[in-house]
């Protein structure tokens, strides 16, 4: 797959095995986070905190790939705190947890805009499902991760006109948020409610991310993905079907 | 305006609305006002914010207008605890309150910090805020909050971009809370509404034929009204008739748009 890609990623998550496979599958990859992954990618170092530190990040992502053919906003979600009550959440955590992870992904996507809109192109975000399904003690995250979602489709809708589609991939919490990999935050969230559905109970069970997830992420990141634009792809093991 | 309120089957709960000095929210306050609810009008501005309190109590209710910045915590735990002092608890909270750029059409690939904040901090942040200092005091078994939302927040929108971002992220929290409240018996909904708020009026009445064509949008033809059509959706909510309905978004917008 000819395809540059510019891939947005946190430490910990699910960019690194992204970048990895798409790599594998014939694309020319970059990574732009706090932090290098492991696999010898470029990285462009950025928090992404604002609007012109974002410019110059996606600026120096395509003097490396030539030229920038699809954006994959694939950061975690930062390492708030899980299973948070309303009440005990402060002010600063609440902005931090619900409405940086969106601001950051604006800033994302306004700076890749010039440079995808010049030969049209692709966006992909992936995110956990807890925005449509809801999580007990996760009101911050639910409203980052929907927030995120509605933007994508904000922006689908203003940027087809310039060849732009925007596709929003839905996974399961554990490949997005690599804090519940703790099996006794796990088991706990599984007795709340059905926020959260241990593998062994969903319809195909478990998802892995390079059997699971990358295929579709290169999809949606292909000029394959066609026209399609605007929707949200659930790959989350059929915990949360489309009404 | 009908009578189809006019039930008093919300006689002494209380009802906090905010953004209820004028449109929609005015509408949904002076609904359930009529259906006997003690009605706490949170306005930005007293100067809309005590006339609809003063229509309810002429009207025969019980109504009192604390101005509310619902950005500011201090703001909205000052009028939480104004509210318990006044009528002894919170039955139901309705956050309507929007923030005057909340319309604002800058495309999304211009859209500023700046704007991001003035938006989500009304919508959102507020959201927390107002949720956060009305839970104490949220009666087990029969607390409600009810969430204003929008189509854009659903779908997105080709214009209005952070506003619905905003709305997104007040529904996120929203299936959020549904799980993390449903044990103590509270209910948490959203109502997208379609309804003819001041400023529609005036700028229909300066450009004909556009009510026609907004009103062509719905499959009832006509632009719903914010007490008659929206206030019964507030007033279904904050009842007992809904005791077992949460987590939903509910459009009132005469079949403009269907899951």
């Amino acid at each position: 797959m000819d395809t540059s890609v510019a891939i947005v990623t946190t430490s910990r998550g699910m960019g690194g095995l992204l970048a990895l496979n798409l790599a594998s599958a014939g694309c020319r990859v970059v990574t732009l986070g706090e932090t290098p992954l492991r696999g010898g990618f470029d990285h462009v170092a950025s928090d992404f905190r604002s609007r012109a530190e974002a410019d110059r990040a996606l600026a120096a992502a395509v003097s490396v790939l030539g030229r920038l053919d699809a954006l994959v906003h694939a950061a975690s979600l930062p390492d708030q705190p899980l299973l948070v009550s309303t009440e005990k959440m402060s002010e600063a955590e609440w902005v931090e947890a619900s409405e940086a992870p969106v601001l950051r992904a604006l800033f994302a996507l306004q700076a890749a805009y010039p440079h995808l809109s010049s030969s049209g192109g692709r966006i992909v975000l992936v995110q956990p499902t807890i925005g449509v399904s809801g999580m007990p003690g996760g009101t911050a995250i639910s409203s980052a991760v929907e927030g995120q979602r509605i933007l994508g489709k904000v922006a689908a809708r203003q940027w087809g006109a310039s060849g732009i589609s925007v596709n929003f991939l839905l996974v399961s919490l554990e490949l997005a948020m690599p804090g519940v990999e703790d099996m006794s935050l796990i088991k706990k969230l599984a007795e709340i409610g059905t926020g959260y559905v241990p593998p062994a109970q969903r319809p195909v069970g478990g998802s892995d991310v390079t059997r699971d997830v990358s295929p579709l992420v290169e999809f949606l990141a292909s000029p394959a993905g066609g026209r399609m634009t605007g929707q949200t792809l659930v790959a989350d093991g059929g915990i949360w079907m489309l009404p | 305006m009908s009578d189809v309120h006019a039930t008093a089957e919300l006689a002494g709960r209380t009802v906090i609305v905010t953004g209820s000095g004028g449109g929609v929210g005015k509408g949904m306050a002076l609904a359930l006002g009529k259906a006997g609810a003690n009605v706490v009008i949170a306005a930005r501005r007293a100067e809309t914010g005590d006339p609809v309190a003063a229509e309810i109590r002429t009207r025969g209710g019980q109504a009192i207008c604390i101005t509310t910045n619902v950005a500011l915590k201090e703001s909205v735990d000052a009028m939480i605890a104004k509210a318990v002092t006044e009528y002894g608890g919170i039955d139901t909270l309705v956050h309507n309150a929007l923030s005057a750029r909340a319309t604002d059409p800058t495309p999304i690939a211009n859209v500023s910090a700046e704007l991001f904040e003035d938006v989500v901090s009304v919508a959102s942040r507020a959201t927390f805020l107002c949720v956060r200092a009305a839970l104490p005091y949220l009666k087990q078994g029969r607390g409600r909050i009810v969430l204003l939302l929008a189509h854009g927040g659903v779908r997105g929108h080709g214009s209005l971009s952070i506003y619905g971002v905003a709305k997104g992220m007040q529904r996120g929290n929203l299936k959020a809370l549904t799980w993390e409240l449903g044990a103590r018996g509270i209910t948490v909904n959203a109502i997208v509404p379609v309804a003819l708020s001041e400023g529609m009026e005036r700028n229909f009445a300066t450009r004909p034929g556009e009510y026609e064509r907004q009103a062509k949008r719905s499959a009832l033809g006509f632009i719903g009204e914010p007490e008659r059509d929206v206030g019964g959706a507030a007033v279904f909510f904050a009842s007992d008739a809904s005791r077992y309905i949460t987590g939903q978004t509910l459009f009132v917008d005469g079949g403009t748009y269907m899951l």
